[in-house]
């Protein structure tokens, strides 16, 4: 780094910002700060107008989910566009979409924990609420995508009237146990972390009724520290089994696809692809909703700048590892020298869906390059958009995946191009609407920021005097 | 909304969205002459809102009734010996197109006829059927048949009955038999049937002055007159094509819309192996792309009027080699025909090669001409075959002076004395002449001027809501009857039902107004022992046979008389506004008269791939010259009748002409082929408002695009393919299918083995051993002409539900077995066409079955890939990761159509023996497994294993070419265990390991040696679609 | 408060880490036992000051995890290996790879239930009282202050505890009383909690109920199966044609492939009588086979009435006359010289179509089979 080349140039606030990086929490002298500013969102009696506004908008998708859901049910999946021989259409994408969105919580939560980076404190709960919304939203679509959904129930192996068990070799199979245990496992992460803070809201309540609810799920804690250690332990213990689960679960996601033998889909780089790719959107999606949210509640102080700039370059890195996979998808195509793994990526890129392609790497791969530069990681507007954008590109680098592989498969004589129908756009969108509901009722009612793990990190929660070593990040 | 809208009408189908629909641009749909494609706004929303609703309904349907369905048994108090309930039961019957019988077997559940096959012993089908007869079964259960007698009067239909109609008729045919029939005429479709022939002559000995006329679109007088002129009697040329080493067609379709077409596919395919003995050779010189065509081993395209000049030149050809002695050889060698097309080089070695062929096969060879080329080309023709001494080898001459053809003369005349109101009474028996008349004769507005107007027909067509009379017709399963098939054979019609309407045959018809024998059985029987073929045993026999064994037709010897010179029209065709139009029969529909039948509207047209429409065809150069590309509408005008009609682009279509296929565009068919009066549109384009009486056959039209577009929906290439598509397809089309020239063949038998080059197929694990049966399919391309039965057959065996247009344009179409077709060769308008029929594979390592997270879709212990329905959730995984792309899926309640008032009929076509699938599940072929299971119980009664042969799937049992056998692979004697230790057999997409069980039987050709090898299948895509 | 209270412990608050550090070390030293410090966060260093020892979690976690993994993978043998083996793709029944995912989910899953419950359990939690809490000064035990309390039962514990927690320079002191039956549930709760497991059990009940009641109605069926066909087979009625049958009757005069009867000259063979007469003997080769199949049929078809000895003694007329039924006609006794001297015609045709109370078996009994049994009447009865 050149900047270390002649040090006494730099002014005294460049030195510190190199030797010391910026406080995680700034302008909070004490603990009390934390609770007032975290708390207080909660107990307030009104929400800032722009949260009505959003969470009417949200509700109003989440009908029109219903709505489809209902017409679905009635009529049948003819109501999408899914045709011959693209037999599975926006549901699927949209399925492996939210489960890669809901990445980022457990891995912020997990990972980072078990590298001790205590900048995670700021934004676990939000990302760990997010995983649990989007897991949320991504179960929904395989169980609503079948053609019979009043037998789903048959994927689980249950005794049923047919008197049949499921068949394990089905990838399908194991994405029910893979999404299903990554949805109890976070849900207990992070319930299990909000316990602390939901004594904190018990106490500080006022009104019995908020006493009541929010003891009841606080389960009585009352900060012991016999307590903490066992919470502690189990904390990392869950951590360390939530590491490999997060990478599993999206390992099994990309065999739906890498186990059939659809050119295109059979390839053996799609989960360590499908991982960074989820991580990707994942940060991508932590950002989209932290940006507002640390505005709107002012946790500017909480979720630091440093915070955004360490998930810009986290963006920027999954971007470049997305980015590879796809050469190396078409490399691979080519280099095997399979004559229909050579014409799916031909197709992909230049072929009727050309223009999706083309979204897809602009968004994930040359969008986020703008990141080298620390102005653009400082600058919130752009890295907002930034962030949408990946999104946008995620969204249709499962759609290339899914749709352009099926669309031109072997036989020549069942190509077909697949467009959707007004139901699949509005299905899309009402998932947005129920994932922005569930996401805006936790804004309102539960500690947004992990308050006793950020005053863990303070300063002044390390003793001074010969007790204990001090822990920095 | 809806169940008000529903209930209004009567009938509802899955087709007839359309009445649901009442927004103001509908309305004006209706007004319009052409409906907007399905994806015009009215129809889109329309079919949606049509199967939401229904699926609302259904779904409280489903939750209202939660527990078991009660059921009542209705045993037969006095059961007839030897009837076991469920067991099914096999009548012998035919079935009569264009006066050319075809020899059935219908096979009848309790009495109630589900499925048509081929008379297995009737030499005319051998087994086989095409595809009418295939949806005769939906013919019957049709819900739009009429239901009876009705007395019209201008718009009012008053229901009423035979007993009214006969008091009627008892006093106006009294009157008219005062007057020798004075005012009395018949139109009366074209039958060769004797026990009508004998009610005819009886009537006309009791209305001696009666106008009778035989009508119908697709029979041509030319074809008389032609060949009368050759052999002094209207003659008809059996064809003996397994005896033909070579084989010349001049556009006469052999193996597609020919009436003897299954049988001529299957003695073409026996000459078509070339492990079995020498193969043939077929040329064919033909303006549409037909099957025959598709099939020939060398094809020239050449404008139907050019045909008569061809003829003539190859004569003269053949007179250069001294092959022939013609009485008018001397001023043809004179003036031999030369210059236009014939100049090219191409024409002149292909015309050098064809002479030198034809005479080298003297007395083996063949020629064949289409029925609507003009009268002098017909009788060239055949006396060519008298020339080359074919007569008696290849061919043999019949006469068929005694059954009529359409008369044109006639109907004119009728049409005359009915302008001038000479007509009273006028009986149309079975007929449509209101719309397939020619269109300048005006046959409608003169009909008007007919007091009264009798129409028999199995629907209140377009002549039957104009007239004052409508009497329900009995469908062929429902009268006894006769006819004769293409080679004489008497063959018999015996009821396998009850009329379902009170309907009555044309014969029964005629007796009734006669005031004579009333009963179909009576009059076939009296024909039948006229011809003193012995007592009551021997008719016994003979209906249970269904035909007459060894009855045939008087032969005839031709002469060589010197005849009149064609019309020499020679000129290659110069880009201008007006082309040749050649009217076709359609392979789907006919003239029109299958048109309701929705099995038969969604059969992908073998060569264009469409569906519920017909389209001009023209060559891609043509098109491009005026301007015009599939899709877009062309305005086609001849004198002052004019039509606006979708065109198709059809890749090895002659230039500067186009074809019309007649028999859509009907306005009072149904709810299925068009209803206007119940806002049902038609579908295609009604070419008849086209064809003049001046030429049946084929004449020039002013065409133009209007600029306006039409979506065609095809089966196949549903969208423009790009530049990629097109070169990924070229490429890979040689190793899906596979073939290669005769020569090719005789190097290395095996070469289609080694097509693709793949390391060696191993498995990581220990593979099943299939002990006791092995079921498995063959299919060989040599021999399959792509007429596409086995569809039908499948559909009808399969209970496979008709989706409508909307469906299949979304790619939703339900075949379980289709037929690909690509077109190869370089050049577009050279373009051929090869055809591969494509159903479940049953692969012994099916790729569906390891994603199915149900096991819904599983092995049995015999290797079939069973798909169990009841378990299916419909994740569709299973169709992602076929190859074959071959499962098709339940989008829908594809049966809905059965639910409705008015259509409880409909589920008497349903196999019982096949589960109807409900929506959300997925399916797909199964070999026919309800098949194999009764043939295993059949086989365990009497303690044996299931014998080779014992099986036939629907489709193999259909094959007019026996291209598909089916069998036990473990019984290295059987059919299909020979076919799969076959050189030419390959299994495709085999190097995925997948393991299929149908092996395909690659296509051999066999090109003459001195003209330059075309380029074989696969080399080069043509770009299309 | 009315009712008398007594003191849970005494609780000293800290406002900084070290305060509660020293604290701790402080009083571990003096040996208190029941005691224990609360604070917003896990304070570094503290578990070391309060000398707490490790806890066994991570054990059970593993145990567990290694219960999760062998159960992922002894349930898939047992689903498709064992219990419903089905072919799939021509793999093997029983191949681990495409197993390892459910195991490696399965074991995740239950480590981490283990992780998160045993957690709970081994803190005692739920609990959702405790006596600190009417500490005033607790409140801000979960905010920003350290809380060391010392629990009453405590051996040491005494005045000297106070002046102990004095010495350590706490912000403040207080002793935590709390009612003796406080902690208690509360009546209305218990209510509310009993109802609510009652309501519980109810559709358990109801469905044991419904399990072992008889119905009139045909049992539930929610999941259609496609199990109701819109298809007709074999005896069932219509909707569609007048007189309510799907099947229909042969028309008369037409003839099906299977349909041999009255076809071919052997008149005799199908009615029993040749020209108006009866046939004297059976019109086929008579064998041993034949003659067994006869005795076979008789017994299948006649015994029940006419007995297996042909004595008319049959099981059906033995119940006719037990319920003394006055219109039952009593079996002909087939040894009889008359039954004996029937031509077989006759005899085949009184089979065939029935005689007095007799029904016709034509319809049963093959033709052939009519003629064994004629057979064995004839010589072997």
């Amino acid at each position: 780094m050149a900047k270390y080349a002649n040090v006494n140039e730099l002014s005294d606030s460049q030195l510190d910002n190199l030797l010391e990086p910026p406080a995680l929490v700034q302008n909070a002298e004490t603990f009390h700060d934390i609770t007032e500013s975290v708390c207080s969102i909660a107990e307030a009696d009104r929400m800032p107008r722009s949260w009505y506004v959003l969470f009417t908008l949200a509700l109003c998708f989440l009908g029109v989910l219903g709505a489809m859901i209902f017409h679905l049910f009635t009529t049948g999946v003819g109501v999408w566009g899914n045709n011959q021989p693209v037999a599975w259409g926006f549901p699927i994408v949209n399925f492996v979409f939210w489960v890669g969105i809901g990445h980022a919580g457990t891995l912020i939560s997990a990972v980072l924990y078990l590298f001790r980076q205590g900048w995670r404190t700021g934004i676990n709960r939000f990302s760990e609420a997010m995983t649990i919304f989007a897991v949320c939203c991504a179960g929904l679509f395989p169980a609503i995508h079948v053609g019979r959904v009043w037998v789903i129930y048959w994927v689980f192996p249950i005794p049923n009237q047919m008197d049949m068990w499921p068949n394990f070799r089905s990838p399908l199979l194991w994405d029910v146990f893979a999404v299903g245990t990554y949805f109890t496992v976070s849900l207990l992460f992070w319930y299990m972390g909000m316990v602390p803070d939901l004594a904190t809201q018990r106490d500080r309540a006022k009104t019995k009724l908020r006493q009541f609810l929010y003891g009841i799920f606080a389960l009585g804690w009352n900060g012991s520290n016999r307590h903490w250690h066992r919470y502690e332990r189990a904390y990392l213990l869950l951590a360390a089994l939530a590491t490999p689960l997060v990478l599993s679960v999206h390992s099994v996601v990309s065999f739906d696809f890498a186990v059939a033998q659809i050119p295109g889909w059979h390839t053996t780089i799609f989960p360590p692809y499908f991982v960074a790719g989820a991580i990707f959107s994942g940060f991508a999606m932590v950002l989209t909703l932290s940006i507002p949210a640390r505005a709107l509640f002012n946790f500017k102080h909480i979720i630091t700048m440093r915070h955004i700039e360490l998930m810009c370059k986290v963006i920027m890195c999954t971007g470049m590892l997305v980015g590879y996979a796809y050469a190396m998808e078409f490399f691979m195509a080519w280099y095997s020298g399979n004559r229909y793994e050579g014409f799916t990526f031909v197709n992909r890129a230049f072929g009727p869906y050309a223009w999706a392609y083309w979204t897809m790497v602009s968004c994930n791969v040359i969008s986020p390059q703008i990141f080298w530069f620390k102005r653009a990681r400082r600058c919130i507007p752009l890295i907002f958009v930034i962030s949408i954008f990946v999104n946008i590109g995620m969204w249709f680098e499962r759609f290339v995946i899914t749709v352009t592989s099926l669309n031109r498969d072997f036989l020549p004589s069942s190509w077909n191009y697949f467009s959707p129908t007004i139901v699949d756009v509005l299905t899309l969108a009402g998932s947005f609407g129920l994932f922005f509901t569930l996401f805006l009722l936790f804004c309102r009612w539960l500690p947004q920021v992990a308050i006793s793990e950020v005053k863990n990190v303070m300063p002044s929660a390390h003793p001074h005097g010969n007790h204990g070593e001090v822990n920095h990040d | 909304m809806s169940s008000l809208n529903r209930s209004e009408s009567t009938k509802h189908y899955w087709r007839s969205l359309d009445h649901l629909e009442e927004t103001p641009e509908f309305q004006e749909m209706v007004a319009k002459e052409f409906p907007a494609g399905p994806d015009g706004e009215w129809s889109d929303t329309s079919r949606r809102r049509f199967l939401q609703l229904m699926g609302a309904s259904v779904a409280l349907g489903t939750a209202s009734s939660c527990r078991w369905q009660k059921e009542t048994l209705m045993p037969f108090a006095d059961r007839p010996e030897g009837w076991v309930p469920g067991k099914p039961r096999h009548y012998s019957t035919s079935m009569e197109v264009t006066g050319v019988g075809q020899a059935l077997t219908v096979t009848s559940y309790d009495g109630r006829p589900t499925k048509i096959e081929g008379n297995q012993a009737h030499p005319s089908s051998l087994g086989a059927t095409n595809s009418w007869a295939q949806a005769g079964t939906l013919g019957l259960y049709d819900p739009d048949r009429s239901r009876g007698v009705l007395a019209l009067e201008g718009d009012k239909e008053t229901p009423s009955s035979w007993k009214s109609f006969s008091a009627f008729s008892k006093i106006e045919f009294a009157r008219l038999s005062a007057t020798q029939g004075e005012g009395l005429a018949i139109v009366a479709p074209i039958t060769s049937s004797p026990s009508f022939l004998r009610a005819r002559r009886q009537f006309q000995k009791t209305f001696p002055k009666a106008l009778w006329v035989d009508w119908e679109a697709c029979s041509y007088q030319a074809e008389a007159i032609g060949t009368e002129r050759v052999f002094g009697k209207a003659a008809r040329g059996i064809y003996d094509l397994d005896k033909a080493d070579v084989i010349l067609s001049l556009e006469d379709d052999l193996m597609g819309t020919h009436p003897n077409a299954v049988r001529h596919s299957r003695d073409f395919a026996t000459r078509r192996k070339p492990e079995d003995g020498p193969m043939n050779r077929l040329w064919v010189v033909e303006a549409n792309h037909s099957l025959t065509g598709a099939l020939a081993d060398h094809r020239f395209a050449l404008r139907s009027g050019q045909i008569g000049a061809f003829l003539v030149a190859l004569e003269a050809e053949l007179l250069k080699k001294g092959g022939i002695k013609i009485p008018e050889a001397r001023q043809l060698m004179k003036n031999p025909p030369q210059g236009g097309f014939l100049a090219k080089d191409k024409v002149k070695a292909l015309l050098k090669a064809l002479a030198q062929d034809l005479l080298h096969a003297k007395g083996k060879s063949l020629v064949a001409v289409g029925a609507h080329q003009p009268a002098e080309v017909i009788a060239r023709a055949h006396r060519l075959n008298v020339l080359l001494g074919s007569v008696g080898n290849t061919v043999t001459y019949a006469d068929v002076s005694r059954i009529p053809t359409a008369n044109l003369s006639a109907s004119t005349e009728l049409v005359a004395r009915m302008r001038q109101g000479s007509v009273q009474t006028l009986i149309t028996l079975g007929g449509n002449p209101v719309y397939d008349m020619p269109a300048d004769l005006n046959f409608a507005a003169a009909y008007r001027k007919v007091k009264n107007r009798i129409h028999l027909g199995h629907y209140l067509d377009e002549t039957g809501v104009v007239s004052t009379w409508h009497l329900p017709q009995a469908h062929f399963l429902e009268c006894w009857n006769d006819s004769l098939s293409w080679n004489g054979t008497w063959t018999l019609a015996q009821p396998t039902m009850e009329p379902l309407w009170s309907g009555r045959s044309a014969t029964e018809l005629l007796g009734l107004v006669m005031g004579g024998e009333t009963s179909g059985e009576a009059w076939v029987r009296q024909a039948w022992s006229d011809a003193g073929l012995g007592g009551e045993t021997e008719w016994r026999k003979t209906v249970q046979a269904g035909f007459v064994a060894g009855s045939s037709l008087e032969t005839l010897r031709g002469t060589s008389a010197p005849l009149p010179l064609p019309n020499m029209e020679l000129s290659a065709w110069q880009a201008s506004d007006s082309i040749e139009v050649t009217f076709a029969s359609d392979p789907s529909v006919f003239d029109g008269r299958f048109a309701n039948s929705g099995w038969l509207q969604e059969l992908p047209d073998p060569m264009t791939k469409l569906t519920w429409d017909n389209a001009a065809l023209m060559a891609p150069s043509t098109a491009s010259a005026l301007g015009l590309t599939t899709g877009s509408m062309a305005k086609f005008a001849i004198d002052d009748r004019s039509i606006e009609m979708a065109v198709y682009v059809m890749p090895g279509h002659a230039q500067g002409c186009a074809t019309l296929p007649m028999g859509y565009g009907r306005t009072d068919a149904g709810h299925v082929a068009g209803l206007v009066a119940d806002r049902v549109t038609p579908t295609g384009f009604n070419v008849f408002l086209l064809r003049g009486s001046e030429a049946l056959g084929f004449s020039l039209a002013s065409v133009q695009g209007t600029g306006e577009t039409y979506t065609l929906v095809s089966t196949q290439d549903h969208h423009i393919i790009d530049e990629i598509g097109m070169e990924g397809r070229a490429d890979r089309l040689g190793d899906l299918v596979r073939g290669g020239d005769l020569d090719e063949w005789e190097q290395q038998p095996d070469f289609a083995q080694h097509v693709v080059h793949h390391p060696p197929l191993k498995s990581l694990w220990e593979e099943h051993k299939y002990e006791g049966y092995r079921w498995g399919m063959s299919i060989d391309l040599s021999t399959c002409t792509g007429c596409s039965a086995c569809t039908i057959a499948c559909q009808s065996e399969n209970n496979i539900p008709v989706v409508g247009k909307d469906e299949v344009f979304r790619g939703r179409e339900m075949a379980w077995i289709r037929m690909d077709r690509y077109f190869t060769g370089s050049d577009p308008d050279e373009a051929e066409a090869v055809h591969q029929p494509v159903s479940c594979q049953q692969c012994e390592m099916a790729p569906c079955e390891q994603v199915c997270p149900v096991a819904a879709t599983t092995h049995t212990s015999e290797g079939l890939n069973d798909m169990v329905y009841n378990r299916c959730i419909g994740t569709r995984y299973c169709s992602n990761n076929c190859p074959y792309k071959v499962r098709r899926f339940n989008y829908f309640n594809c049966n809905l159509d059965l639910e409705e008032t008015g259509s409880e009929v409909l589920k008497l076509v349903k196999n019982p023996d096949v589960t109807v699938r409900s929506r959300g599940v997925m399916e797909k072929c199964t070999y026919c497994v309800q098949r194999i299971q009764s043939a295993r119980i059949e086989a365990h009664t009497h303690e044996q294993k299931i014998q080779d042969g014992d099986i036939t799937p629907a489709c193999a049992q259909v094959c007019p070419s026996n291209a598909i056998q089916f069998g036990d692979l473990n019984d290295k004697t059987s059919k299909v265990r020979i076919a799969h230790d076959n050189d030419r057999a390959y299994a495709m997409l085999g190097e995925l390991n997948n393991k299929p069980r149908t092996a395909f039987l690659a296509r051999i050709r066999n090109p003459h040696p001195s003209l330059a090898a075309h380029d074989s299948q696969g080399a080069g895509e043509v770009r299309h679609g | 408060m009315t009712n008398q209270t007594s003191i849970h412990g005494i609780l000293a608050e800290f406002d900084s880490v070290d305060g509660i550090l020293h604290a701790a070390e402080k009083v571990k030293q003096e040996g208190y036992r029941k005691w224990d410090c609360h604070t917003p966060f896990p304070v570094h260093g503290l578990d070391g000051a309060m000398g707490i020892r490790q806890t066994r979690l991570p054990w059970l976690v593993l145990v567990m995890g290694f219960a999760g993994c062998s159960g992922g993978i002894l349930l898939q043998w047992w689903t498709n290996a064992h219990d419903y083996v089905y072919r799939i793709s021509g793999k093997p029944d029983w191949s681990l790879p495409a197993n390892i995912p459910v195991a490696f989910e399965m074991t995740i899953l239950f480590a981490a239930l283990t992780a998160f419950f045993s957690m709970w359990i081994l803190n005692g939690f739920p609990r959702w009282y405790s006596p600190l809490f009417r500490a005033k000064c607790f409140t801000r035990a979960t905010d920003d202050r350290f809380v060391l309390a010392i629990d009453a039962r405590d051996d040491l514990f005494g005045e000297e505890t106070r002046k102990l927690l004095e010495s350590l320079s706490p912000s403040t002191i207080e002793m935590i009383e709390a009612p003796i039956e406080d902690g208690k549930i509360p009546l209305k709760l218990k209510g509310i909690l009993g109802i609510a497991l009652t309501l519980l059990l109810l559709p358990p009940a109801m469905i044991a109920n419904a399990r072992f009641t008889k119905s009139t109605q045909p049992r539930v069926h929610i999941v259609p199966n496609m199990d109701t066909q819109v298809t007709h087979r074999g005896q069932e009625a219509s909707d569609f044609f007048a007189d309510g049958q799907a099947m229909r009757l042969p028309i008369s005069g037409t003839y099906a492939q299977e349909d041999d009867r009255l076809i071919g000259e052997q008149v005799g063979f199908w009615t029993g009588k040749e020209n108006g007469a009866y046939l004297s003997s059976i019109p086929m080769d008579v064998t041993p086979e034949f003659e067994d199949r006869g005795r076979a049929r008789f017994g299948i078809y006649c015994s029940a009435c006419h007995a297996v000895n042909g004595s008319g003694q049959g099981t059906v007329h033995l119940r006719a006359q037990e319920l003394l039924s006055k219109t039952w006609v009593g079996p002909t006794d087939l040894r009889t010289d008359a039954i004996k001297q029937q031509a077989p015609g006759q005899l085949f045709e009184s089979i065939s179509n029935g005689i007095r109370n007799m029904p016709s078996y034509s319809s049963q009994i093959p033709a052939a089979d009519r003629w064994a049994i004629v057979q064995y009447l004839k010589e072997s009865l």
